[in-house]
């Protein structure tokens, strides 16, 4: 129990915390790009709407949305899925924030100089975009993987027993008086949260100092 | 006969009210190295960047090798990378997590040659723009002067058969820019590549230049050679920005004497076609500090002060209400104080409308 749910904690922040940054940095592109556009200002206000409900009302419209199938869409209550679903979508404000600040580091003349060199939207991304707003991608995943890590409120409507994560054992097993189980759990919720934050910092720091040529 | 390598028509780029290119028609012929000349924000780059394909204009055709690649009514837009132009940003954009040879190396590597040739390529290149050995280096750890070869390897390692280039020298030091000036000079010489070399210095455009467009707010004021701006500059704008040293300007009266016309500049009585004349009451004469003469025969001016540059002096002095600058060959010497009598040489003035600002003659 204690085991699958350590596994699909980590899993459910891993795969959030990947997809919320990378869209946070797409997002941050559009806006610092066409900044003015119509498109821009959408996003920017778009972006913002999971700010203004609570975690658990979020949850609540998610399992109403996707409790049956909708055309092509299947229902997806009890799945993996969903959680990350309404994960990346709650931690989106979040990571465009960043993303937005790190793409206003990037001059966008480096980008047309890959242009007029014959490189596409993909080529530029990974070439150039990506490689100098690293940083900023890595502190908006670590970010997210946090977050996810210790939420609860946006998620506890949407598990089911297969889908149980750590967050939500704790709070089964304080509901059950079961304290010294919630607590062991508790560590390791923060065990797993300072692992993976000294990792990703440790890679971080040799990689910016062989990057910027030191 | 040479192409037409660029053709630009009825180029329009408006941002809210600003317009930064108004109605633009220009061509560039295949060889050539013009230079686009202005005062800041006059749309010099917006015009590089329109021909790049980088820039969004809001009317208008651009032609490159007699092919349109922009037109607004068309709905035609070429991609930068289909225009096989090159362009040095001026602020270099070089990438600064690449070393100099992937910053040099990444359009033949997008182009997939194979490896052997691009590294060949690009350490030809290298050693061409005396960057060799720095291969390994990240741009940030070298001099500006380098940092600018490498922008510039980095366009003519693709062999553009355009190359672009925004203010390249406005960020080196003056010695260095000097030496610039020839070697870019020289790379044009040596590729053929016709050239848009974008600049607000008119000593730069002087020395560089087969032709020169020189622009006042999204305007073309004139296009023609070097010696064409210097020695006819085409309105009171150009005769001014064009004027290193400065130049001579008069508020010169018409005289009428026994059917012929004469106008005073500075009490120089310059005689003019009635026909160009007409029936003004003045005009505007320009008179650069080099296309005077002493002579016995001329206007009394009083030296106010002497000012030896070497190769050549200049001279400042003064007749009532009217002020000259004079050059003079190197081994003239005169004091302040002196009187100089003085002329103009035959023909070397031009004179201009007082309300339109447009040459007469
Ligand atoms: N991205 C932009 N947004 C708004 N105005 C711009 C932009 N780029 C240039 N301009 C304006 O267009 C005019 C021409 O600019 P530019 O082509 O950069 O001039 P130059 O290169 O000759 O200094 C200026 O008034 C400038 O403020
Ligand atoms: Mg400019």
């Amino acid at each position: 129990m204690m085991l699958s749910g350590a596994w699909n904690s980590i899993k459910l922040a891993l795969v959030s915390a990947f997809f919320t940054s990378i869209l946070g940095i797409l997002i941050g592109y559009s806006i610092v790009r066409d900044r003015g556009k119509l498109l821009s200002k959408m996003n920017d206000a778009l972006s913002f709407a999971p700010y203004i409900f609570p975690g658990i009302a979020f949850g609540a419209i998610y399992l109403t949305m996707f409790a049956k199938a909708h055309g092509p869409i299947p229902a997806l209550y009890g799945t993996f899925t969903i959680l990350v679903l309404v994960s990346v979508a709650k931690h989106v404000p979040y990571s465009s924030r960043t993303g937005t600040a790190a793409m206003m580091e990037v001059n966008k003349e480096l980008e047309e100089a890959a242009e007029l060199q014959g490189a596409g939207f993909l080529k530029r991304f990974s070439k150039i975009i990506f490689p100098l707003t690293k940083s900023g991608l890595i502190a908006g995943f670590m970010l997210s993987f946090i977050t996810v890590m210790r939420e609860l409120s946006l998620i506890v409507l949407l598990v089911t027993p297969k889908t149980k994560v750590l967050t939500t054992l704790i709070y089964d097993y304080a509901e059950r008086g079961f304290h010294q189980f919630g607590d062991a759990i508790t560590m390791l919720v923060v065990i797993i949260t300072l692992t993976v934050t000294i990792i990703i910092r440790r890679f971080q720091k040799t990689d910016l100092s062989k990057g910027i040529g030191g | 006969m040479p192409g037409e390598k660029i053709k630009i028509t009825n180029l329009y780029k408006k941002w809210g009210d600003v317009t930064a290119i108004d109605n633009m028609n220009l061509t560039i012929e295949e060889g050539d190295f013009i230079t686009l000349l202005g005062p800041s924000g006059c749309g010099k780059t917006t015009t590089l960047r329109s021909i790049a394909g980088l820039e969004d204009p809001s009317g208008g055709q651009i032609y490159l090798n007699e092919k349109l690649v922009f037109s607004k009514k068309e709905e035609i837009v070429v991609t930068p990378a289909k225009r096989n132009l090159g362009l040095v940003f001026q602020s270099y954009a070089l990438w600064p997590h690449m070393t100099v040879f992937e910053n040099i190396a990444f359009g033949l590597k997008i182009k997939k040659l194979p490896k052997q040739e691009v590294r060949n390529k690009v350490l030809s290149v290298l050693e061409d723009m005396k960057l060799k050995g720095y291969e390994g280096r990240y741009p940030q750890e070298l001099s500006g002067g380098q940092q600018q070869r490498i922008a510039i390897a980095r366009m003519i390692v693709n062999r553009p058969d355009i190359y672009l280039m925004d203010e390249p020298l406005s960020n080196l030091d003056a010695k260095l820019r000097v030496d610039m000036r020839s070697e870019l000079k020289e790379l044009h010489q040596r590729s053929g590549a016709t050239t848009v070399y974008v600049t607000h210095d008119q000593v730069e455009a002087m020395t560089m230049s087969t032709k020169i467009c020189i622009m006042k707010d999204g305007v073309i004021q004139q296009v023609g050679s070097p010696e064409e701006v210097y020695h006819r500059p085409a309105n009171l704008f150009v005769a001014e920005f064009i004027s290193n040293p400065r130049m001579n300007f008069f508020d010169g009266p018409v005289l009428s004497e026994s059917g012929r016309k004469f106008v005073n500049a500075g009490g120089i009585k310059l005689r003019i076609d009635p026909e160009v004349i007409r029936d003004k009451k003045a005009v505007k004469v320009a008179i650069r500090p080099e296309d005077f003469i002493l002579t016995d025969s001329g206007i009394e001016y009083e030296v106010t002060s002497y000012l030896p540059a070497g190769s050549s002096n200049l001279v400042y002095a003064q007749n009532g209400n009217d002020k000259i600058a004079i050059m003079f060959d190197g081994s003239y010497r005169v004091n302040a104080g002196e009187k100089i009598k003085i002329n103009v040489k035959e023909e070397l003035f031009n004179l201009y409308d007082i309300e339109t600002g447009n040459r007469l003659f």
